[in-house]
């Protein structure tokens, strides 16, 4: 299934976004506001780009997708649904000790979630891990990892872009949600983070600039990623933190809160019109 | 890499590997369940000169914690190749524990060897040394020495320390007048520790635990070190002297 009309996949990102909400709330505790930042993102990946058969989650030449900033689990939860890997009805148990849907996202319980993530720096390493594979089995499958911009404060996302770089990962897509906040505050604050671009580049990446809440913008830069060859790509994609409801936008407060009822049916009303 | 169909073989000074990386390994490792082994090396305070930094004394007592974890610490050459090829049978993180210090061959060929059954050398029945890791042929010098002087003990070297042989400690417990532990290991949460859970559930007794009761350790030469720590043959004849 791979849709090329934008406008279809604004659509399925709106229905993700909903869904986000609407886990968040019933959870009452989670993600939302770098869930909706990197919603448009996750729509690309799972409708566009990604080689992946819903019907078979396992299978070994699909191309990987790592969460790094895995608290952003309700978007991966949403897209996963909306492209049929489990029952969207399972999206209310999220957060739950009745459901497998963990407040960050576990392997071994939700099909189609390639790894394990939660403790922030981890993933790009993983992600290393599954690149290098496909190049010494030569399965030719890609490895997209999300990470966030607060998250490559830790040292660690480092570590694994020189490793990246090392092994020529090409193979390899790393997508920064620079949405410009994490809990405490704006990044360049709480860490003088800037020039994310210029950090991935000097360590040796090809790098994109881009909106990361345009559809268009995000699917073009995955397209000239796949054309890089011997070294990895980072994308840096500017978004909105709490994109596609107002009050939530550009709030670090809606880092990790869930809406009360009044704003849950304000943020709904917002995302259907 | 494991997650895309190989099976990883990490390795590096125990220090970093259960120290630095215990929340990698934790939430990466053994809480998805990945097929890792981490074969962590110069474990103990045997690794000498290097001193305390390098030392590492607490990592059996925080990989055994970890849910599906198996833990092991080898005794000799011999030994060693077995467990690196054994753990590739397995399914699941394994945590390898290798030392620095050059140790005499204890094993030939004709052993048997399989994940989570201690071997038991000698039959005595005066006491039992548990040990594990690089200072098993302490105990087995030990062992020697103690016969000569007509007190019989038997060595068991607790290579698996989880899953732990739960049968040969009581087996042990029932059979010998006294047991003790020895590790190159904080006596906290390590090989002593595992032993005491299992007996005080199954079958209550006294344990000396021998190991490094709660500090850091510092520069030296290992066999200095072992004998500053109290961790030689002479210091297990002494414990064994004066109880027995």
């Amino acid at each position: 299934m791979k849709i090329t009309d934008v406008k279809e996949l604004e659509k399925i990102s709106n229905e993700i976004r909903k869904n986000i909400v609407e886990q968040v709330y019933t959870a009452k505790s989670g993600h939302p506001g770098g869930s909706l930042s990197s919603a448009d993102i996750l729509t690309v990946l799972y409708f566009n780009q990604m080689n992946i058969d819903e019907k078979n989650p396992s299978s070994p030449l699909r191309d990987r997708f790592v969460l790094s900033k895995g608290h952003c689990s309700p978007a991966l939860y949403a897209v996963l649904a909306e492209r049929g890997y489990f029952e969207k009805e399972k999206l209310k148990e999220f957060r739950s000790t009745k459901g497998s849907l963990q407040g960050h996202p576990d392997m071994n319980k939700v099909p189609g979630v390639d790894m394990t993530t939660g403790s922030l720096g981890q993933g790009l390493s993983a992600s290393n891990g599954m690149a290098l594979t496909s190049k010494l089995n030569h399965d030719g499958f890609r490895v997209y990892c999300l990470l966030g911009d607060g998250e490559i404060e830790e040292g660690q996302v480092w570590e694994a872009a020189m490793t990246s770089y090392k092994y020529k990962l090409d193979n390899l897509c790393v997508i920064v949600d620079n949405n410009n906040l994490q809990i405490d505050g704006n990044v360049e604050s709480v860490k003088g983070l800037d020039n994310i671009e210029g950090k991935f580049k000097a360590f040796g990446f090809n790098t994109i600039s881009i909106d990361g809440n345009n559809i268009e913008q995000i699917i073009n830069a995955f397209e000239t990623a796949k054309l890089i060859k011997g070294k990895p790509t980072a994308i840096i994609a500017k978004t909105i933190k709490g994109k596609g409801v107002s009050f939530m936008e550009n709030d670090a407060g809606w880092h990790g809160k869930a809406p009360s009822e009044e704003e849950y049916n304000k943020a709904i009303k917002e995302l259907e019109k | 890499m494991l997650v895309a169909g190989k099976i990883p073989y990490a390795s590096t000074f125990a220090v970093f590997a259960a120290g630095r990386a215990y929340d990698q390994i934790r939430n990466s490792i053994c809480y998805p369940n990945l097929n890792v082994k981490i074969c962590s090396t110069h474990a103990g305070i045997t690794v000498g000169e290097d001193g305390a930094t390098h030392q590492m004394l607490e990592d059996i007592s925080m990989m055994r914690t970890l849910p599906n974890m198996t833990v092991m610490s080898v005794s000799d050459d011999t030994q060693t190749k077995w467990a690196v090829e054994a753990i590739s049978k397995i399914k699941g993180p394994v945590y390898l524990r290798l030392s620095r210090m050059e140790t005499p061959i204890i094993y030939d060929e004709t052993q048997k060897f399989e994940i989570g059954k201690a071997i038991q050398i000698g039959e005595g029945t005066d006491a039992s040394i548990i040990a594990t890791g690089d200072i098993v042929c302490e105990a087995i010098k030990a062992k020697e020495e103690l016969e000569k002087q007509g007190i019989n003990v038997r060595v068991i070297d607790m290579h698996t320390i989880k899953p732990i042989d739960r049968q040969m400690i009581v087996k042990c417990a029932k059979e010998t007048k006294k047991i003790i532990t020895l590790e190159d290991h904080s006596i906290i949460g390590g090989l002593g520790s595992a032993v005491c859970e299992v007996l005080s559930e199954e079958y209550p007794c006294k344990v000396t635990r021998m190991g490094i009761n709660d500090q850091f350790g510092k520069s030296g030469k290992a066999e200095e070190l072992l004998k500053y720590f109290k961790l030689t043959a002479k210091d297990i004849i002494d414990i064994l002297g004066t109880t027995h």
